[in-house]
């Protein structure tokens, strides 16, 4: 109960300049949809060689 | 236009990506705001490592020796702090009139960029993935995870930023750099500036570390127990991958944390991800979401990986990744 009748001090918030401000937010652009592939061990050939010509990452 | 100070990180005296893309970022700031930039260095670096920084353009290398900056420590046992490392940086960049600080956003330089912000008064804009905004003081970061991005307008003159490794490709322009060596103790370091100091380092392993690894190769729960994860390890051995795992394995004690890829682990941007046995909770997207291709293996065919996967196979990990091993293998023979 103390705590209660304890006074709050009000201040006023100090006003700075904005060093940095927020312009715009916005979602990452959509992305496609993926190549999945369904047929499992048997696809795998053909992701990497995916991963090989068309992403040339391997 | 302020000068722009790129401070180049640096492992064992040798510089990794991050301090190249660093350089190349710095390069490309300088050549759009028409400035000059300037490379710094705290380690035991010899001069051929120092100058390896020239091959992504840097001309001006400042210098300063680590063992002449701990030893104003008074410390015997100190092998680096961090609050000198923020105060060197700080007082090289006041009294030299540099106006922009450059620091990768690796652990290391989390951590010391508000300190620097704090001791310059610099304002402090992190995680940066995109500059091209930069002559209107406009740069791009992820909030929130990674769920959106967000353009942040720079209103002061002077600023540090921090980048996101793995996003600023290093590239590479050959100059001859100038090495200017910076002795500690001109720079009004004390030992007062020790805040705090790391005095062992214990190396848990000796594998690539997967915050910047170019190639990662993570497991999940789909493994069923920790006994499986060879299959992720020979995979990434054939691919020259850093191995990463998801909370619920770490959680479940099979990887250690420091494998960890998602909100409260590490956040990865290789070229390559490949999740193997992982569903794709938001927390762990937001880790690797921004990585460039990802490759998603599971069995289940609505697991939400699939929907941030530019290719999968739906199906069994235990079939998927030693036929991948396999098949990359005779590629690389």
């Amino acid at each position: 109960m103390a705590s209660k009748s304890k006074p709050v001090e009000e201040r006023q918030p100090l006003s700075e300049s904005n060093n940095t401000e927020i312009t715009e937010m916005k979602l990452p652009d959509a992305k496609g949809q993926g190549k999945i592939f369904t047929n499992g061990i048997s696809d795998v050939p053909e992701l990497v060689r995916l991963l090989r010509e068309e992403a040339k990452i391997i | 236009m302020n000068k722009i100070l790129i401070f180049a990180e640096s492992k064992n005296n040798e510089f990794k990506s991050p301090a190249f893309e660093a350089v190349t970022a710095g390069k490309f700031i300088a050549e759009k705001l028409k400035s000059e930039f300037a490379v710094i260095t705290v380690n035991n670096a010899d001069e051929n490592h120092l100058k390896s920084l020239g091959k992504f353009g840097a001309k001006d290398i400042y210098s300063v020796n680590l063992d002449d900056l701990n030893s104003l420590s008074g410390k015997p046992d100190i092998k680096y702090s961090h609050s000198a490392f923020a105060a060197v940086i700080s007082n090289f960049a006041k009294t030299k009139g540099f106006g922009t600080i450059l620091i990768s956003a690796t652990s290391f330089g989390k951590e010391i960029a508000p300190v620097i912000s704090a001791r310059t008064g610099f304002s402090v804009v992190t995680d940066i993935v995109d500059l091209s905004g930069i002559e209107s003081k406009t740069v791009k970061r992820p909030s929130y995870a990674g769920k959106c991005y967000t353009q942040v307008k720079i209103n002061s003159d002077n600023f540090i930023l921090t980048l996101r490794p793995n996003v600023f490709k290093a590239s590479e322009s050959e100059s001859e750099p100038a090495i200017h060596k910076i002795e500690a103790g001109t720079l009004g370091i004390g030992a007062g500036d020790f805040k705090s100091y790391v005095s062992e380092v214990v190396v848990s392993s000796g594998k690539l570390d997967v915050a910047e690894a170019d190639i990662i190769v993570s497991g999940g729960r789909g493994l069923r127990g920790p006994e499986h994860f060879h299959l992720v390890e020979e995979l990434a051995a054939v691919l020259g991958a850093a191995t990463g795992a998801s909370r619920a394995v770490v959680d479940a004690g099979w990887r250690p944390h420091s494998e960890q890829v998602g909100q409260t682990g590490k956040t990865v941007s290789p070229t390559l991800y490949v999740a193997c046995g992982i569903s794709g909770a938001i927390q762990h997207l937001a880790g690797m979401s921004s990585s460039k291709y990802i490759v998603a293996i599971n069995k289940d065919k609505d697991a939400p990986i699939f929907q941030a996967a530019d290719y999968g196979i739906v199906g069994d990990v235990f079939e998927i990744l030693p036929a991948m091993t396999q098949e990359i293998g005779k590629l690389k023979s």
